[in-house]
């Protein structure tokens, strides 16, 4: 039964959803940095687990975040 | 009325005063347009993660202010004419949403609060009964003997 996931695949749950609580600010670059790759580029969805409402603001927020220059645009 | 936040970064290779008189004319232009500020926050000198206008680092404000439709715009417009600002950003605040998270994350913290009573009160009850337990195991005790 276990073996249809194959390799490292974790499970999707939405960070967001999850934690209703929560926020997306531009300004919290810490909670915004977990949703980028070392080079600043936007994580898809299939990594990061986000459900689609949270993707597209978390993604509008880092979008925020590198126009205030609080995040990079790219890093080599 | 809406309620809008803008982030402004200030060259940061100016006198402190300097610095002082630019933010005071920002706020002095949001209320020229009918804005009333509600909340400065202040963050000081920080590194741009990127170079602006040659510039390695920025001074950044952040302004909460109410004010009609029209006043980010003639705001922005005149702050585009600035040299000292270098970046600035308005976001319209999600006030619903706002007031929904911090309603969760309330009602989080009251449950955990209601829990740890609960968890308090039955240790003590738990405490309780293990001591009067033991008042009654020592007679048995000593009769065993």
């Amino acid at each position: 039964m276990m073996q249809k996931r194959r390799g490292r695949r974790k499970k999707r749950v939405c960070q967001f959803c999850v934690d209703k609580a929560t926020t997306i600010d531009y300004k919290d670059i810490a909670k915004l940095r977990k949703y980028v790759s070392e080079r600043g580029k936007i994580l898809p969805r299939r990594v990061t687990g986000n459900c689609a409402k949270h993707q597209r603001a978390m993604t509008m927020n880092v979008k925020r975040a590198r126009h205030m220059a609080l995040m990079v645009y790219t890093q080599e | 009325m809406n309620k809008y936040e803008m982030g402004v970064i200030v060259r940061a290779d100016m006198e402190e005063d300097n610095y002082r008189a630019e933010m005071d004319k920002v706020k002095a232009l949001i209320e020229r347009f009918g804005g009333t500020i509600e909340k400065v926050d202040d963050w000081g000198r920080r590194k741009l993660s990127y170079p602006i206008a040659k510039q390695n680092e920025g001074m950044y404000t952040f302004i909460t202010y109410a004010s009609a439709g029209e006043t980010p715009r003639e705001v922005e417009n005149r702050l585009n004419l600035s040299e000292n600002v270098l970046r600035y950003l308005t976001v319209v605040l999600d006030e619903k949403a706002a007031a929904k998270a911090a309603a969760i994350a309330a009602e989080a913290a009251e449950k955990e609060a209601a829990r740890a009573a609960r968890a308090a009160a039955a240790a003590a009850a738990a405490a309780e009964a293990a001591e009067k337990e033991a008042v009654s195991e020592e007679p048995a005790e000593v009769s065993a003997e």
